[in-house]
């Protein structure tokens, strides 16, 4: 091998050297019920990674439809979309209702069917208490929270869970 | 036989003939009481741009392996149909319409917008029949607009090095009417890799060795790989294509459920399979004339501009966390910016004095940057550990007990930035004349993508730099020879400025065919010599004032060829650099230096110095002067040179 050939070989071993392929596991997963502040290691991951390599249309289906894991809790009444929205996006709910605003909790409030998003925020961040007791909080816990707190406010009496 | 002209001659048996025939053959001029399609008009249906569309053959033939793989998969139903729409016709028809009426909905359900199609054109019937798979997928998306998706250029992985695009589906009722596009419906075509190392990832998704999907997702889910995960800025352009157009799009996604595509990193990748997508709603989507030949998302969003006026509308700017920090950052005075840095470190709490003492709307903005600060570093890539998460725990109860709602201008506006659709042409041409030791030349110049430092940066990635097929070919009318200067394959370099508290490793990769002026073989003077090279290394950025870019570079540099003595030589070296461009890129500086050493059969230094001035004429012409001086092998060259360039 002439030092031309291993020049280029080694060129083009370094050249491909600062790779890093987002590599996602197919797991779709029944972990809804998601904690808060995971991180991209945990459950979280795999729950964007099943949306990752989505391969078939069905999930879209399966989200919307039935999730069909056995329900973990039998007072949740939310549509699966919900809580796949709520169990994905739990630290950016976390973060809005401490704010008392921003685009997480108007999706949730959109998801619930609820109009006044101002109010919506409010409340979040008046009942943060509530809603987040501890730093482990896991999304159905919260929903079940939201449920609760929601019935006794007369503003959102038209919210559907 | 008989005389001619004897019928003529009996106009009244002519008109009675005429009668007869009338009555017998009832005229089918009426088409719509009885469309049957004829021959010709069968065939003339299978060249209609909206069923090529349909076949994935309107924009260019599909490759070899692509028609395999469409074949069997069952997306072409005859055995030619890749090549064959009319055929391709007559098969889908025939499978529609067949005698197993169970068979025959299932293709009509599988295939949607080809029924739509055909029954449009009298070739089935109008009834397609229950599809309740299909049915359930198009409900839950329901009625929707359309928006093209563009998370800007991620320099960690090559394959994103141009960006992505990706196309959303808003249903338009998902919160009452209002925008909610979190919730939109996002499709896009990827390609998995699986285990392959690096390397062959590379070299597989250029040569079309991976098979890719495409996929839906909620964008919400998106937004957390795209802009959470690697902290890139994404656009957002409403696409103006009306309900129906939306419906047709979707029905033919519908189609596209089992379908495996070659992946072709340059040509056929995500933004190019997407305008076939787009294509089958709105035919005669091209390329700016088929040059460049590939196809960048950015070339996408401009074929799709380029078929109306507000095709595309103004895009809506969805800044990436570390974007939003830094302009958050960026406004705090010193003291509450290292009471931040004190939070987020957990060296303070949150109820320390000197945070509680601060007016309401501060403190919550100093709890909230510690938050988001601690959240960046911690959870948003790893799984923080239990002491982070408590932190981030109190910071957040802390700020929610202020009871104020978070100030409007949290969100990140554009600001000067200019979206990528504002940028350059990706594509260039150029013609130079000049001077090299003391000899005149022309040169001609011609670089697919994408975006040098020299160019007028807005649109692109701060301090990125990509040049691919970079070739250069230079005619010196003295001598009348022509010689390749330059053929570099590939070139990209990463130089974000830091912007505390982000500190970016910016680095640079480069292979190919460069030219140098060494010493001939009786050292009576110096001749251009063909180089193998190549250089890549590591180095940071600072960008102290607006539009003001400054870098450091300690790299490694490998040559070989013919003309040094012993054949190659390698070396490090440093390089350092400043370019300064005008307000809306009129005008860029661009200067460089090297100083290192080459090893080879003898050691030498290697000095380079540069300048470079662009200015810009119009919005696809340029005007570049320029000049460098090389000493390396122990000898030294100049060159001064002057330019046009024209942008595609």
């Amino acid at each position: 091998m002439t030092k031309f050939t291993k020049a280029i070989l080694l060129a083009a071993a370094l050249i491909f050297a600062p790779l890093s392929a987002a590599q996602a596991d197919n797991d779709i997963g029944c972990g809804v019920g998601t904690e808060v502040f995971k991180g991209q290691a945990g459950p979280v991951q795999k729950i964007l990674a099943s949306w990752t390599n989505a391969i078939t249309f069905q999930s879209v289906s399966i989200t919307l439809g039935v999730l069909n894991c056995g329900s973990l809790n039998d007072t949740i009444t939310a549509s699966a979309q919900t809580r796949h929205f709520a169990a994905a996006n739990i630290d950016a709910l976390a973060r809005d209702a401490a704010m008392g605003r921003g685009e997480s909790l108007d999706t949730l409030a959109a998801l619930l069917e609820i109009d006044d998003t101002d109010a919506f925020g409010q409340f979040a961040q008046t009942n943060y208490d509530a809603l987040f007791p501890t730093a482990s909080v896991t999304s159905d816990e919260l929903l079940v929270s939201l449920d609760r707190l929601i019935a006794t406010d007369e503003r959102f009496a038209s919210a559907q869970l | 036989m008989g005389r001619p002209g004897a019928v003529m001659r009996r106009p009244f048996c002519a008109a009675l003939l005429l009668a007869l025939a009338c009555l017998l053959f009832p005229a089918s001029a009426d088409a719509s009481a009885d469309p049957a399609p004829t021959p010709e008009s069968v065939g003339a249906l299978a060249r209609d741009p909206h069923w090529l569309a349909l076949l994935h053959q309107a924009r260019h033939r599909p490759s070899r392996a692509a028609r395999r793989s469409l074949t069997e998969r069952g997306f072409y139903l005859h055995p030619e149909g890749a090549t064959d729409p009319a055929r391709e016709l007559a098969a889908t028809r025939a499978a529609m319409t067949e005698a197993d009426p169970e068979r025959a909905r299932a293709t009509r359900c599988r295939l949607p917008a080809r029924h739509a199609f055909l029954a449009t054109h009298g070739l089935v019937p109008a009834e397609r029949g229950a599809c309740p798979e299909f049915e359930k997928w198009r409900a839950a998306i329901g009625d929707a607009r359309a928006t093209m998706v563009f998370p800007e250029a991620f320099l960690g992985n090559p394959s994103s090095m141009f960006g992505h695009t990706l196309l959303r589906f808003d249903p338009v009722d998902a919160a009452g009417g209002r925008d909610a596009p979190l919730l939109g419906w996002t499709l896009d075509y990827t390609a998995d890799p699986g285990d392959d190392p690096g390397p062959l990832y590379l070299v597989r998704g250029l040569v079309g060795g991976y098979l890719g999907r495409f996929g839906i997702a909620p964008y919400y889910v998106k937004t957390r790989i795209y802009s959470d995960w690697q902290d890139r800025d994404i656009w957002e352009y409403p696409l103006a294509l009306s309900r129906e157009e939306v419906d047709q799009v979707l029905l033919h996604v519908w189609e596209l459920e089992r379908v495996a595509l070659p992946y072709v990193f340059f040509t056929r990748n995500c933004s190019d399979y997407l305008l076939d997508v787009l294509e089958t709603a709105w035919q005669g989507l091209d390329r700016a004339g088929g040059f460049p030949p590939a196809v960048t998302p950015i070339d996408t969003l401009r074929a799709i501009e380029a078929r109306a006026p507000g095709s595309v509308g103004a895009p809506r700017f969805r800044a990436s966390p570390a974007t939003k920090l830094q302009a958050a950052l960026a406004r705090l005075e010193p003291e509450e910016g290292e009471l931040v840095e004190a939070l987020a470190a957990g060296a303070i709490p949150p109820d320390d004095p000197r945070v509680v003492e601060k007016p309401d709307d501060l403190e919550g903005r100093i709890l909230t940057l510690a938050y988001d600060l601690t959240y960046h570093r911690t959870t948003a890539r790893n799984e923080p550990s239990t002491a982070e998460k408590e932190r981030l725990s109190s910071l957040l109860r802390a700020r929610s007990r202020l009871g104020i709602a978070a100030e409007e201008a949290a969100t990140v506006e554009a600001g000067e930035r200019v979206d990528p659709l504002g940028g350059h042409g990706t594509a260039r041409v150029e013609v130079a004349g000049g001077v090299d030791e003391g000899e005149a030349f022309v040169e001609w110049r011609i670089q697919p993508s994408f975006h040098e430092a020299i160019d007028a940066p807005d649109g692109f990635a701060e301090g990125g730099e990509i040049r691919f097929l970079d070739t250069r070919l230079r005619y010196y009318p003295e001598h009348g020879r022509v010689r390749l200067q330059e053929f570099t394959v590939l070139d990209v370099s990463t130089a974000s400025p830091w912007r505390p508290p982000f500190r970016p490793l910016a680095w640079h990769t480069g292979i190919g065919l460069q030219t140098r002026r060494l010493s001939d073989d009786d050292g009576s003077g110096l001749e251009p010599e063909s180089l193998f090279r190549f250089q890549g290394g590591i180095g940071a950025a600072a960008a102290p004032v607006r539009r003001l870019h400054l870098y450091a570079f300690g790299e490694v540099v490998v040559e070989a060829g013919r003309g040094l003595e012993g054949d190659a030589a390698a070396g490090p070296l440093a390089r350092v650099g400043a370019s300064w461009s005008s307000k809306g890129g009129a005008t860029t500086l661009r200067a460089e230096a090297i100083a290192g050493g080459l090893f080879g059969a003898d050691a030498s230094e290697w000095l380079r110095i540069e300048i470079e001035q662009r200015v810009t004429l119009t919005e696809k012409w340029s005007f570049t002067v320029g000049g460098h001086f090389d000493r390396a092998y122990g000898v030294g060259a100049y060159e001064g040179r002057a330019s046009f360039i024209r942008y595609f």
